[in-house]
């Protein structure tokens, strides 16, 4: 956390890779309450990112898997001001493309009431950076605060949906802009989400 | 199902061209026993071949190899110092991981399974458990025992206030009164009575029963075979207070008489 509140580097753009925007069609949603908080390791000097990302025994993580050209559209982040300061609102939007009732018990009532972690992963991954190859690409959500439903719905008219579940989740009063997943290396990190979806075997 | 017999399998597969139901069932099975996750829900064609190439792939890389005791939580890499490796728990082995763990005690926590190590390094400790437990052991045993005890003895207690209550009631029906006795002597108080008997003189029992004084009847029979005479004795003796009463010149004759009555000769 920067608490001297400093900025210590150019705002530039970045020349040695170009920037993209946009997201994977592929993300993964964490039940907060599995997550290991004691034992999640933060690398170090770099408050922003998470090197090791234990689960609970028995836990594991869900794919959140999308189609078409602007997966998890909607998902934003937004700063806002209080009289105690900034902070930052993260929304995860996501669409489930079927509906039967194992969807319902499964998905969307835990969804109603329930706490979530979701990691992303950024088009934009600084894959060529030196020292920390690939640290932009996964991107962790509702760590601080929790993701909780903001809205959903489902139209069987809608297009944006083909006739699925719209979700958003919202994570408010974030104390960071960002939060990135960094095992090493864009492989290592990828590895360690495969950990995460299959768990501790 | 072994290393072998899946080896065997998966080998068979790659040279199926079609799989039948039974192989459809017995892959998606055996993908998720070997790789512990479910093979892709989607309408590819190949799914199932990609499934057997991948399980084909994990078990020339791994299957050979044996499983390491260490196991590591979901959502944990480790990249020991100086290599580019990274392990999960697929090529994790023990040596990776005690090296790891040498290198960074405080990781502990990165572990879901950590062999018996801990254990063995807290060696006294454990030593110590293990007598207290001995201890807590032993003391719960003897409290269940005097615990059994109290039981016997109040029951034995109960019984008798029963036993008693039924005979106060029996004696209470039938009118028997009971009249209180003497205390029974004991042995030491029956031995000093006796003593006492023997302690007396035979004259002066007589003599307390005559209603003299036993002293100043010894005093005057020495005085009288000492010699004195009776007038000297009668003059030291009158008015003298004796059992609160003063000593008349009668009173003294009494006891010449006495003395006589029990020694005639003289």
């Amino acid at each position: 956390m920067n608490c001297d509140n400093l900025i210590k580097k150019a705002i530039e753009r970045n020349c040695d890779e170009p920037f993209v925007g946009g997201l994977e069609l592929v993300g993964w949603i964490i039940n907060r309450s599995h997550v290991d908080f004691a034992n999640v390791e933060f690398a170090t000097g770099r408050p922003n990112v998470i090197s090791a990302f234990p689960l609970t025994s028995g836990a594991h993580a869900f794919p959140v898997y999308q189609t078409g050209k602007k997966p998890f559209a909607g998902s934003t982040k937004t700063l806002n001001t209080s009289d105690l300061g900034g902070y930052v609102t993260n929304r995860v939007q996501f669409i489930i493309l079927d509906n039967s009732p194992e969807v319902s018990a499964d998905i969307v009532d835990p969804i109603l009431d329930g706490e979530f972690v979701f990691i992303q992963e950024n088009k934009a991954k600084h894959l060529t950076d030196e020292t920390h190859p690939g640290e932009s690409a996964f991107e962790v959500k509702g760590f601080y605060q929790g993701l909780t439903l903001a809205e959903g719905s489902l139209d069987p008219y809608s297009d944006d949906a083909n006739g699925g579940w719209s979700i958003a989740l919202e994570e408010e009063k974030s104390p960071v802009s960002g939060l990135f997943l960094d095992a090493g290396s864009y492989s290592a990190t990828k590895t360690l989400i495969n950990t995460l979806v299959n768990g501790a075997e | 199902m072994n290393y072998e017999e899946i080896k065997r399998r998966v080998s068979a597969w790659g040279t199926q061209f079609e799989f039948s139901t039974a192989d459809r069932a017995a892959i998606e099975q055996m993908y998720f026993d070997v790789l512990g996750k479910h093979i892709r829900n989607c309408n590819c064609p190949d799914r199932y071949r990609d499934a057997v190439i991948e399980l084909r792939i994990f078990t020339k890389n791994h299957l050979t190899m044996e499983k390491a005791k260490y196991v590591l939580k979901a959502g944990v890499v480790i990249q020991p110092s100086g290599t580019s490796e990274v392990y999960t728990n697929d090529n994790l082995t023990d040596a990776v991981a005690e090296q790891f763990l040498k290198e960074r005690p405080g990781a502990r926590g990165l572990f879901e399974v950590i062999p018996n190590t801990a254990a063995e390094e807290k060696g006294p400790e454990n030593e110590k458990e293990a007598a207290n437990s001995a201890d807590i052991d032993a003391l719960r045993a003897e409290n269940e025992s005097l615990k059994a005890e109290l039981a016997k003895m109040t029951e034995y207690r109960n019984r008798a206030v029963a036993d008693l209550d039924a005979l106060v009631k029996k004696i209470e029906e039938s009118n028997i009164v009971l009249e209180p006795r003497e205390p029974e002597k004991t042995a030491e108080e029956e031995s000093d009575d006796a003593n006492k008997g023997e302690q007396e003189p035979a004259g002066d029992k007589k003599t307390a029963a005559n209603g003299l004084n036993p002293e100043i009847y010894a005093a005057i029979k020495a005085r009288l075979e000492a010699g004195d005479t009776k007038s000297a004795i009668v003059a030291d003796y009158v008015g003298m207070e004796v059992d609160g009463k003063a000593l008349t010149k009668y009173g003294v004759e009494k006891y010449f008489t006495a003395i006589k009555a029990e020694n005639p000769a003289e």
